[in-house]
């Protein structure tokens, strides 16, 4: 007996042939006895095997907890698939916020210069002799942060720029190449010898690969405070194509007369200058006033420090300040870094990720 | 129907972390797990060591079971354990053609059959001691397409899954198989009740 009639004899058996194919069967059946012969047996043979009795359980085999590690399924509840589900879904919210916040700064920035406290704008005021401007700022670059307090020269006996460097990996991983970011934090500010409203500061620049982003919202109470109004000063805005900072610059109406230039750093100079590495965010026409002279005590990082040294120039010019008591609700305060939020989300977002990854994975060893 | 209704309340209060429930269920399939396993192994002790194991499996398996036979889908952890054991093991021959038997082995306890007088009873035991034997002669894969189709009486289909083998390798070994068995219990033929043809064809 070959092996195809066995197989069609065992098929035949389990009446598991096609129609055809069992009629086929059936025609050499009548015919050929061997073949008939054959299936005799093998059904014989099935009708043994399938004689067979069901066997009784030598003993009982039910579970006791020591069997199962005593911990009676408590580990389910962590590993049930909701669980899962709602960390990918948290990961997938968190990412999100990550990506937004890191978009949304040169918006944020437009809301806060539309904030009735005031930001980005840059008031051309001269200080009244003694007033006290005090600016505390932070710059966040891949390899360098810097934070400190800058005294303004004109505001009395003012200490020298100080600032504190320290490395932030976060800024690093979410500003990616190199973004620097100069926040100076508000101080509350009011415009004496006028309506005008205090003048924080927040320009942008775009350093070479660096962004230094300044947010500034200065509200020093200027009560005292003899303040020569300059005329309001014009944007130009010929550096438009410089993208979201741009958005926040576009914002920030009345700008104070600023020139920010790649090529060179005059700090001294009557004219305001940032000093960009590489692209020019924008250009403004500075009105003299004192020439600042902070100085920075930190040369480690250039870029930096040059946009330190245009925080220090460019806050003599909003210098409508005569007193400098930082307040709680100082919108520097109220202004989140985003670099390290969107870093603390993108972290979350990955914890998450993996631990929806290892409950789908432990579930299915299980 | 019944029976699929209460182990359907049973598991779902089993997959919820109810060990007595789960119990229940264990007690409910035990007999059917420990034939196949006895079957697959052909040793009382080998089976009943790989029906504990494949219990516990399935209690940490349970949140897999996804509806349909209970009883299938416990059979498939007892034949994929009998396999993990079968394959681990140094094949070693179970069975010696003369008939004898190890009588190391317990006899396996069958469910009583009434009215069954001690001789036939004890003819009936050697004969499926004879089949036995001769099953746990074939290799791995025939034995256990055999034992899940004229044991368990799974479809070709099911067997094809639960083996993860084609469909036509099913129908190949299952043919071999049963020649083989067959083939085998011709030295056991005295033992064959009367009128079969493969008694008279010895």
């Amino acid at each position: 007996m070959n092996e195809r009639d066995l197989e069609l004899l065992s098929a035949y058996l389990d009446n598991t042939l096609t129609a055809e194919a069992r009629s086929a069967v059936d025609a050499r059946l009548l015919t050929d006895a061997p073949l008939r012969r054959e299936l005799d047996t093998l059904r014989e043979t099935k009708l043994l095997i399938s004689g067979l009795p069901q066997l009784k359980a030598p003993r009982d085999f039910t579970l006791t907890a020591a069997m199962v590690g005593g911990r009676a399924r408590t580990l389910p509840v962590i590993l049930s698939p909701w669980v899962s589900a709602l960390s990918a879904a948290a990961a997938v919210i968190m990412t999100v916020l990550g990506v937004i916040t890191l978009n949304v700064r040169p918006s944020a920035l437009t809301s806060v210069a539309s904030a009735p406290t005031g930001t980005m704008t840059l008031q051309p005021q001269i200080a009244a002799p003694g007033a006290m401007a005090t600016e505390s700022f932070e710059v966040f670059t891949p390899t360098l942060a810097v934070q400190g307090t800058l005294d303004l020269p004109f505001a009395g006996d003012a200490p020298p720029v100080t600032f504190t460097p320290s490395p932030d990996p976060a800024a690093a991983m979410i500003f990616g190449a190199a973004e620097t970011t100069v926040s100076v934090p508000a101080s509350e500010t009011q415009a004496v010898g006028g309506a005008g409203a205090a003048a924080p500061v927040a320009p942008m620049a775009t350093m070479g690969m660096a962004t230094a982003v300044m947010e500034s919202a200065p509200a020093a109470s200027a009560e005292d405070a003899s303040v020569a109004m300059m005329p309001p000063p014009t944007l130009t805005e010929d550096a438009a194509r410089a993208g979201s900072a741009m958005d926040a610059l576009e914002a920030s109406t009345p700008m104070p007369a600023m020139t920010t230039q790649a090529e060179a750093m005059q700090i001294a100079a009557p004219t305001m200058t940032v000093a960009a590495a590489a692209d020019v965010l924008a250009t403004a026409t500075a009105l003299p006033t004192q020439p600042p002279t902070a100085t920075s005590t930190n040369a480690a990082n250039e870029d930096g420090i040059d946009a330190m040294n245009g925080v220090g120039t460019s806050v003599p010019e909003q210098s409508a300040i005569a007193s400098s008591t930082p307040s709680p609700a100082s919108s520097t305060e109220s202004l989140p870094n985003e670099g390290f939020g969107g870093a603390t989300l993108f972290l979350l977002a990955g914890i998450l990720f993996g631990f929806a990854l290892l409950t789908t994975l432990l579930r299915g060893r299980r | 129907m019944v029976s699929t209704v209460d182990d359907t309340a049973l598991i779902a209060r089993a997959k919820r972390g109810n060990l007595d429930a789960y119990n229940a269920l264990v007690l409910r399939h035990q007999d059917s797990a420990y034939t196949l396993a006895y079957r697959l192994m052909g040793d009382p002790h080998s089976a009943a060591d790989t029906v504990q194991d494949a219990f516990i499996s399935a209690w940490r398996k349970i949140d897999t079971y996804r509806g349909g036979s209970f009883r299938a889908w416990l059979l498939r952890i007892v034949t994929n354990r009998c396999y993990d054991v079968l394959r681990g093991q140094q094949r070693r021959p179970t069975v010696s053609m003369d008939g004898g038997r190890d009588d190391d082995d317990p006899e396996p306890l069958e469910l009583p059959d009434a009215g069954e007088t001690p001789e036939a009873a004890a003819l009936r035991r050697e004969l499926q001691r004879a089949i036995q034997q001769c099953i746990s002669a074939l290799g791995e894969d025939q034995r256990v397409v055999l034992v899940l189709s004229d044991v368990e009486g799974l479809s070709y289909d099911d067997i094809a899954e639960q083996t993860r083998a084609q469909l036509g390798t099913v129908k190949s070994r299952l043919s071999r198989a049963r020649a083989a068995v067959r083939d085998c219990l011709q030295g056991v033929r005295e033992l064959l009740p009367g009128g079969y043809r493969l008694k008279e064809d010895a």
